[in-house]
């Protein structure tokens, strides 16, 4: 009787063009038969992103210039993800759809 | 004068009404020569003492089982006389369909092919091997498995509707990450998805640096995308955080359309709610912990 654990990934899905969900599945075989196996999730999308805030009064509020929001980007690092999710980033992940993330990330309700 | 045919026959021989056996005083069953239905379709003679159908004896087919071994008198000792005998067992044919009202069976009903019907009942030991096409019990664990992944069963309808199909569940971790912390010393999360209903738990704990809002991340699945579809999950507890800025009174959490993230938000009486800010850790390190249900696509 021998334990082995085996850790693969066990789903990828794109939702929504960009959101590329990632089930990571943990199994324990005893002698190459599955005994269980556990679930982690984690969700990548293109970018970070955020807008610039000032305190006024107490109060943080959005710091507009020429009254937009002045929003920031940030790609999102996915080199230490597994070569499938990468592949599968990278081609979802057109310019286009990035475009699209950035534009829909910019028209969410401002905090 | 020359004929054609047969030569009729002039004796006709009926089959044997009697055997005779001898006992050993250890062999108990005996070969007769013609097969019987029942115990009562014959009369056994052991030394001359008739013996009572199914008590001391038993008989199936062609075999006759007594209780106790007979005696080992000499000579024939055992005497079977055939009052009804088996001439012959009347079967269904097997390439025939069987049709009938009803049945009753006192053992298994066994089929390779399809069982149908309006409705099945059972003494509560279930049905077993029941197949549901498309669907199995997975083998001795008696759950109900599809063959298909995406295979659902509709709630609340008679009719295929896809907003009362529920066809997802599933239990795990994620990671909570705290913006602004290097190193979390607690990120712990699980979650259960039922349908594109998810409820996420989670403990994050660490170190707080550097300025801006403060965010966490890492949700299993990303949040209902509809345009202005903001969404709450409740902060049940946080500790170390600053709360004399400004009017703040407690600690929301706001989840943006398609989003695996969550804005920490500072609840303040009679204004709008802001951005919980870095600087407003207080001691050591943050700890927040929440939990609360949130929709997908």
């Amino acid at each position: 009787m021998s334990l082995t654990k085996e850790i693969k990934i066990g789903k990828i899905e794109i939702i929504n063009n960009w959101s590329i969900h990632v089930r990571t599945d943990t199994i324990i075989k005893e002698s190459g038969v599955e005994v269980s196996r556990s679930l982690h999730r984690h969700v990548l999308q293109p970018f970070a992103s955020v807008y610039k805030t000032k305190e006024a009064d107490g109060v943080m509020v959005p710091d507009l210039k020429n009254g937009k929001l002045q929003w920031t980007h940030t790609a999102t690092d996915i080199s230490k993800e597994d070569a499938q999710v990468q592949a599968i980033c990278n081609a979802a992940w057109t310019d286009n759809v990035k475009k699209e993330f950035k534009t829909f990330k910019e028209t969410q309700e401002a905090v | 004068m020359p004929y054609i045919g047969n030569i009729a026959a002039n004796r006709f021989v009926a089959s044997k009404s009697a055997s005779v056996f001898s006992g050993d005083g250890s062999e108990t069953q005996f070969t007769l020569d013609h097969s019987v239905g029942s115990d009562e379709d014959i009369l056994v003679s052991v030394d001359g003492v008739i013996q009572e159908p199914s008590v001391a004896f038993s008989v199936s087919g062609t075999t006759l089982t007594f209780t106790a071994a007979p005696s080992n008198n000499s000579g024939n000792n055992i005497f079977v006389y055939y009052l009804f005998r088996t001439i012959a067992t009347v079967s269904h044919p097997s390439t025939s369909a069987l049709n009938a009202t009803t049945g009753t069976f006192s053992g298994n009903l066994t089929s390779s092919g399809t069982i149908t019907g309006n409705a099945f009942s059972g003494n509560g030991a279930g049905l077993s091997n029941v197949g549901i096409t498309g669907w199995s019990n997975n083998g001795s664990n008696n759950d109900l498995l599809p063959a298909n992944a995406s295979a659902g069963i509709y709630l609340g309808v008679n009719s295929a509707t896809a907003s009362n199909l529920l066809d997802d569940y599933e239990e795990g971790s994620w990671t909570p990450s705290l913006s602004g912390v290097s190193s979390h010393s607690v990120a712990v999360g699980r979650y259960v998805k039922i349908g594109n209903t998810v409820t996420a738990h989670a403990n994050v704990n660490g170190v707080v640096s550097g300025s801006g809002s403060m965010t966490v991340s890492g949700l299993p699945f990303s949040s209902n995308s509809t345009t202005n579809m903001q969404q709450s999950i409740t902060v049940g507890f946080n500790s170390h955080v600053f709360y004399s800025s400004g009017s703040m009174q407690g600690v929301q959490a706001r989840i943006n359309p398609d989003s695996s993230a969550f804005s920490l938000l500072r609840y303040r009486h009679g204004n709008n709610g802001d951005g919980l800010q870095r600087s407003q850790q207080s001691g050591t390190a943050v700890t927040i912990l929440i939990g609360g249900t949130y929709i997908t696509d």
